[in-house]
């Protein structure tokens, strides 16, 4: 019963993560739909799925191609530029 | 079949166990873009800003690691630490081998024996930028 909960809340969160990914419709050229997801895009998406479903973080890293390595990475870039640190801190707070 | 189901229930649970253990980590790291804002709100160059962030990110720390001491350097500056020393201690305790919590702690007792913050408070000054805060709809 508690795997099946489970199983239903880490689906909960690739649905959700995969919706925030696209914030506004705008991640996607209209022309063949070629990823135009900015680093600050993705981490806004990432950082806004996992405040709302933090059960199902690592679910939502996966559905955004991130391995742990790789958000570490990302928070990296993105402290590093202080524009997009602060556009960040905003989109998120 | 009943192989198949616990498998399939094994394959369910396993991730759930390490999740409980990466959790906290995933969202301090969340807040590492917050906690650099904060410093450079807070006054602290640009230049020292990147040295501390080049410094942990080539010692391969983790994003939660990173946020954990710059919360520290962020509250000490907060208190009142110069803002031209930041981040010259946690070169010196990098390279002493130290890392994570135990990092942190070493940055939050060299700042209380300059006489930065309260002494007896866990958290005596700024804010605790790494908890998250959920958005309100």
């Amino acid at each position: 019963m508690n795997a099946r909960i489970h199983g239903f809340a880490l689906g909960a969160g690739l649905i959700l993560a995969a919706a925030c990914g696209r914030p506004g419709g705008e991640s996607a050229s209209a022309a063949g739909g070629t990823s135009t997801t900015t680093p600050l895009d993705r981490a806004v998406a990432v950082a806004r799925a996992i405040q709302a479903t933090p059960a199902a973080a690592d679910s939502i890293l996966a559905a955004h191609g991130l391995t742990r390595d790789g958000f570490d990475s990302l928070m990296y870039d993105i402290a590093a530029d202080s524009s997009l640190a602060r556009a960040y801190t905003e989109a998120i707070r | 079949m009943f192989r198949l189901l616990s498998l399939a229930a094994l394959l369910a649970v396993a991730p759930l166990a390490q999740l409980g253990d990466s959790l906290p980590a995933i969202l301090r790291g969340l807040r590492l873009p917050a906690l650099v804002t904060d410093a450079r709100q807070a006054g602290v160059t640009e230049a020292a800003v990147r040295d501390v962030l080049d410094l942990l990110r080539r010692r391969n720390l983790p994003a939660d690691e990173a946020a954990l001491v710059l919360r520290e350097e962020v509250d000490a500056v907060h208190a009142g630490a110069p803002k031209d020393n930041f981040g010259a201690f946690v070169r010196r305790q990098l390279d002493a081998g130290l890392r994570g919590r135990g990092l942190a702690e070493a940055i939050r007792a060299e700042h209380r024996a300059r006489g930065v913050g309260r002494p007896g408070d866990e958290r005596p000054h700024g804010r605790d930028t790494t908890k998250v805060t959920r958005r309100s709809p």
